[in-house]
C-alpha cells in the first residue's frame, strides 16, 4: 500500500487568516492531488468555518484562501463540508439557513456546503488517512 | 501500527512538543510545522531528546516553514509538502498537537 494511491479525509480546524493552519491544509490537499491521492473531502470545524466565507477580500496582492479551496475542490471534486452549528454561530450563513433564521444575507462560498459532525464520521470511515490541521 | 505526529507550535508557546515526546512510541516519527520549526534550531530543554529523535531518522522538519522563519534546519530532515503527503501514507494515522 506504500506506493499507491489512499483516499484522504482533511479536518481544518483554523481560520483562513491570522492562523497558519488553513495554508498549511491546503498546500497538504493540493500536494496529495498532485501525488496522485485522492481527497475524500475536507471538513472545516471550529475556527476553520470561517475558511467558507464568500466575503473574505484581502488585498488584490494576497492569496485569497477561501478562493484556492473552492478551485482545488472544483478541480479535484471533492466536497468541502462546513459544520453548520460551528458556522451559525460565527455567522457563516447558507441560503436556507439565513431564510429560515430571517437574516437579510447569506454568505457561504460555493461549493463549500454546510454539514454536521456525522459527515466527518463519514468521511474518516471512507478514507485511509485522516489528517487534521489546526 | 506508527502514528505522524505533527506539532505546529513552538515549545516556548506551548507544552505541545514536551507532551507528544513523552507519548511517541519506537515506531512513530515527528513532524515539525509552522512554528514548531524553531525547535530544530533553538536552545531549549527539549533538543536533546529531539537530536536523539533525529539521529534515529524519526524527526522531520518541513522545510517551506523554516524559510519562512530564516531558520537554517540544524536537525532533522528537511521535507516538502509532497514528502509529508508521503509520510502521511507511511504511517497507520497521524495526529495533530
Amino acid at each position: 500500500m506504500l506506493n499507491g494511491s489512499l483516499k484522504f479525509a482533511v479536518v481544518v480546524s483554523g481560520a483562513p487568516y491570522g492562523t497558519q493552519g488553513a495554508s498549511s491544509a491546503y498546500q497538504f490537499c493540493a500536494s496529495a492531488v498532485q501525488a496522485g491521492h485522492k481527497i475524500v473531502g475536507v471538513f472545516f470545524y471550529q475556527e476553520g468555518v470561517l475558511n467558507a466565507s464568500l466575503l473574505v477580500s484581502p488585498a488584490s496582492d494576497e492569496i485569497n484562501l477561501p478562493s484556492l479551496w473552492a478551485q482545488l475542490a472544483t478541480a479535484h471534486q471533492f466536497p468541502l463540508e462546513v459544520c453548520v452549528s460551528a458556522s451559525l454561530r460565527r455567522g457563516i450563513v447558507n441560503q436556507v439557513e439565513a431564510e429560515q433564521l430571517a437574516l437579510a444575507q447569506f454568505n457561504l462560498k460555493s461549493p463549500f456546503v454546510l454539514s454536521g459532525l456525522g459527515q466527518l464520521a463519514e468521511l474518516s470511515a471512507g478514507a485511509d488517512r485522516l489528517v487534521q490541521f489546526k | 501500527m506508527s502514528i505522524l505526529h505533527t506539532v505546529n507550535t513552538s515549545p516556548f508557546q506551548t507544552h505541545a512538543l514536551q507532551q507528544c515526546l513523552s507519548l511517541l512510541n519506537s515506531e512513530d516519527c515527528l513532524l515539525l510545522i509552522e512554528d514548531a520549526v524553531v525547535a530544530a534550531q533553538a536552545q531549549h530543554p527539549l533538543f536533546k531528546e529531539l537530536s536523539e529523535l533525529a539521529e534515529q531518522g524519526r524527526l522531520k522538519v518541513l522545510t517551506s516553514d523554516l524559510q519562512a522563519r530564516g531558520i537554517e534546519n540544524r536537525i532533522g530532515n528537511q521535507c516538502a509538502y509532497a514528502d509529508f503527503v508521503t509520510l502521511v501514507t507511511e504511517h497507520t494515522s497521524q495526529m495533530a498537537w
